[in-house]
């Protein structure tokens, strides 16, 4: 009786398969592990180093404006089971001068509150009923090197509605200061009561936050 | 009749490796999104789901890819033209593998993705070399058993003119 032979080809599939997984994973058991800082991960890279929750979203890019120069690294990161978020844009030299110039801005302060009018003005787009309860604004330390930065904090009514129709009130915070050249804009929002179970976690990254030149050499 | 009957065997055959190409090409639609989503599943069970922020993940992301997705449906072509296909198999899953490919990277254009930053770290490599390595694999899966015999049965003929018997 002949004995059926495998096929090599279907064998070679499933073993570039299995390397593949076994190749890929291990790249990702190696990066968490360099990373790790107890329960958060530390990004470390050329624009910023900061510190965020291992299980938490996290997705960079960079943006740039080929015609008019200048470049914009953003981060964003969001827990998987609430509804909230917080993004750091840092921008370089070019894209910082311009954004001034573009927005007609003169200093920090008037970024952040103009943030937090265009956040609100996004969610009266989603709903007509939303409504501004209070604007808070003033001045804090941001990051490692405690920049000082102007915020302004919008809770707005009716701001969020969930899947089964209930409407629930928003929070957002936004901050912005100028550290060497650079822009920095930090936004922190989320559904009322997501937005203060994870302010600590916010309180943290805007402790870690270092923001190193960007642009400029 | 034999020139004619071998032109209609390549167009059947062109015909096949079209096919073929065409089951790469749907199934890299469809896959990518599916594994995409039981991978991310997969890293929030794990609780390590910020590793996607590190330069390095989207290294492994693309090796996972070009495994778990982009092989499996090079691989699918392949068996299909493999299966189907009866001569110059070489020829025809090139052009199974070339036609899953470059119709993928239409798509990618018109919906603009092509401007994407690491789009080309993220899928269009992964996709060249998963179309290309499992349409052959796929291929030559299905032909391996008969290659085989065609090998050993050409090898052991013993031709014995005495008895006028033939052993194999």
């Amino acid at each position: 009786m002949k004995l059926g032979l495998p096929r090599l080809p279907l064998l070679i599939f499933l073993l570039i398969v299995c390397i593949s997984l076994i190749l890929g994973f291990s790249i990702i058991y190696f990066t968490v592990a360099t990373n790790r800082r107890g329960d958060y991960l530390s990004l470390n890279n050329d624009v910023l180093s900061v510190n965020f929750p291992i299980n938490w979203f996290a997705l960079t890019w960079e943006s740039s404006n080929r015609s008019l120069g200048g470049k914009v690294f953003s981060l964003i990161i969001f827990p998987p089971d609430k509804f909230s978020a917080i993004s750091i844009q840092v921008y370089d030299k070019v894209a910082t001068e311009r954004f001034f110039i573009e927005g007609k801005l003169s200093d920090p302060a008037a970024i952040a509150y103009q943030d937090a009018q265009r956040f609100f003005d996004w969610i009266l787009e989603k709903n007509e009923n939303a409504s501004v309860i209070s604007i808070v604004n003033g001045t804090a330390y941001a990051g490692a090197s405690r920049n000082i930065a102007r915020y302004s904090k919008i809770i707005i009514r009716n701001g969020f509605k969930s899947s089964d129709g209930k409407y629930y009130n928003m929070s957002c915070i936004v901050l912005s200061f100028i550290n060497e050249d650079n822009l920095v804009r930090i936004a922190f929002w989320g559904k009322q009561e997501d937005y203060e179970d994870t302010f600590e976690v916010f309180q943290r990254i805007l402790s870690d936050l270092v923001v190193k030149g960007y642009g400029g050499k | 009749m034999e020139g004619s009957e071998r032109q209609e065997a390549s167009k059947g055959d062109v015909l096949n490796s079209l096919i073929g190409g065409i089951i790469c090409f749907f199934t890299m639609m469809i896959l990518p999104g599916i594994m995409d989503m039981l991978f991310r599943q997969i890293l929030v069970f794990l609780g390590i789901i910020g590793v996607m922020a590190f330069d390095s993940f989207r290294i492994a992301h693309a090796i996972i890819f070009f495994g778990i997705t982009y092989l499996i449906c090079g691989f699918l072509g392949g068996l299909y033209t493999g299966y189907k296909v009866e001569a110059r198999l070489n020829l025809f899953l090139f052009i199974t593998a070339s036609i899953g490919f470059v119709f993928l990277v239409i798509l990618l254009y018109y919906l603009g993705h092509l401007t994407l930053p690491n789009v080309y770290v993220d899928v269009i490599i992964p996709a060249l070399a998963g179309s290309f390595i499992g349409v052959y694999l796929g291929g030559y899966t299905i032909i391996w058993p008969y290659r085989h015999e065609e090998e050993t049965s050409t090898s052991n003929i013993n031709l014995d003119l005495g008895s006028g018997k033939t052993e194999e």
